[in-house]
């Protein structure tokens, strides 16, 4: 979602503090790295139950995206209901993204998100429209992985203690 | 779950690593009574849609519990799906737990969670079987905050330094 505005901003905070500037958040996104902070995907089993896993995530040109090999809970979920969340703490402000994660196939974007992945020393292959690399997370499962991209449509932001702010923005499109 | 042990163990790793010993969570946990900030709580809204929120959690004798507004969504959700999650990062390991949560309303238990939270800096009272104070995180939504326990069903844990591990337990 190149440089998409939200179409709805609500300030959650009940104490008097302005809302959070949504700018300030993408530009957290922008420029700290995976390994900075832990991220949780949050998927539904088929019974109803939520179901939360720790996972490596990529922020590139607006959109969120994860790796997630085809036999696991998570990816089983999301084939089967493809809303998720991803949760994660920056540097400063806590994010929750919600929107559907889908599979990315295109091989200019997959080749995109591996360049960002070794950059940060995980050195991950493109393989057709899969990644593949000698190792990942200890519970990762073999490769190859699906690259997933989350195109949010709500995002919250929870500012920390130096700035306790709390804001809802939501997107279109 | 006081002393509770795990009836399965998985190793999930698999690279070689050994399986994480359950008692190394619980020391975990209870050095830091909780998990480091923050630490998110999943819920499932209707229609089937995944929620999830931060949240201070706090562990207490075997369980860990949260608190929650009623008028919030979490609440909301808890109340016609108790299924949810706890995932935080606590010293060098990535844990989630997966169960059912329920409100608390035993004065005896109120007391000591709110003596917890007090010790960590936050002045909670118990009012009338819920938790209350001058002011809470700042999308909290009002006072009184319901109390939540997590009768934990499953738990897995990653190790993000070395060792690294990965186990998954079933109570």
């Amino acid at each position: 979602m190149t440089n998409r505005q939200p179409t709805d901003v609500k300030n959650l905070d009940q104490y008097g503090n302005p809302p959070l500037e949504w700018n300030q958040a993408r530009a957290l996104l922008d420029t700290q790295t995976e390994s900075d902070h832990p991220a949780w995907l949050g998927t539904v089993d088929p019974d109803g139950s939520p179901h939360a896993t720790g996972v490596g995530t990529c922020w590139y040109d607006g959109d969120m995206y994860f790796v997630s090999g085809p036999g696991t809970r998570k990816s089983r979920n999301i084939a089967g209901n493809p809303a998720v969340t991803i949760a994660t703490s920056l540097k400063g402000m806590d994010l929750v993204l919600e929107g559907n994660a889908s599979q990315v196939t295109d091989p200019e974007i997959l080749e995109k998100i591996a360049e960002l992945y070794r950059a940060e020393g995980w050195p991950v292959k493109v393989d057709g429209t899969v990644f593949t690399a000698p190792y990942t997370a200890p519970s990762g499962g073999p490769p190859p992985w699906n690259l997933y991209r989350l195109t949010a449509h709500t995002i919250y932001g929870v500012g920390g203690v130096d700035a306790p702010k709390a804001t809802r923005w939501r997107f279109e499109g | 779950m006081a002393n509770r042990q795990p009836i399965e163990v998985k190793n999930l790793d698999i690279y070689g690593n050994p399986a994480l010993e359950w008692s190394s969570v619980l020391e975990r946990l209870e050095r830091a009574s909780g998990l480091d900030q923050p630490t998110f709580v999943g819920t499932v809204s209707p229609g089937g849609r995944a929620h999830i929120v931060p949240v201070g959690p706090t562990w207490y004798d075997g369980n860990m519990y949260f608190t929650s507004g009623a008028g919030t969504l979490k609440s909301r959700n808890l109340a016609r799906n108790p299924s949810c999650t706890i995932a935080g990062r606590v010293q060098g390991m990535d844990l989630v737990l997966e169960g059912t949560a329920a409100i608390v309303t035993d004065d005896e238990t109120l007391e000591a969670l709110a003596a917890q939270y007090r010790e960590k800096g936050w002045p909670a009272q118990v009012e009338a079987g819920a938790i209350t104070a001058p002011y809470s995180a700042q999308s909290a939504g009002p006072p009184p905050w319901n109390l939540y326990r997590l009768d934990c069903q499953t738990a897995h844990a990653v190790t993000v330094e070395e060792p690294y591990c990965a186990t998954l337990w079933r109570f």
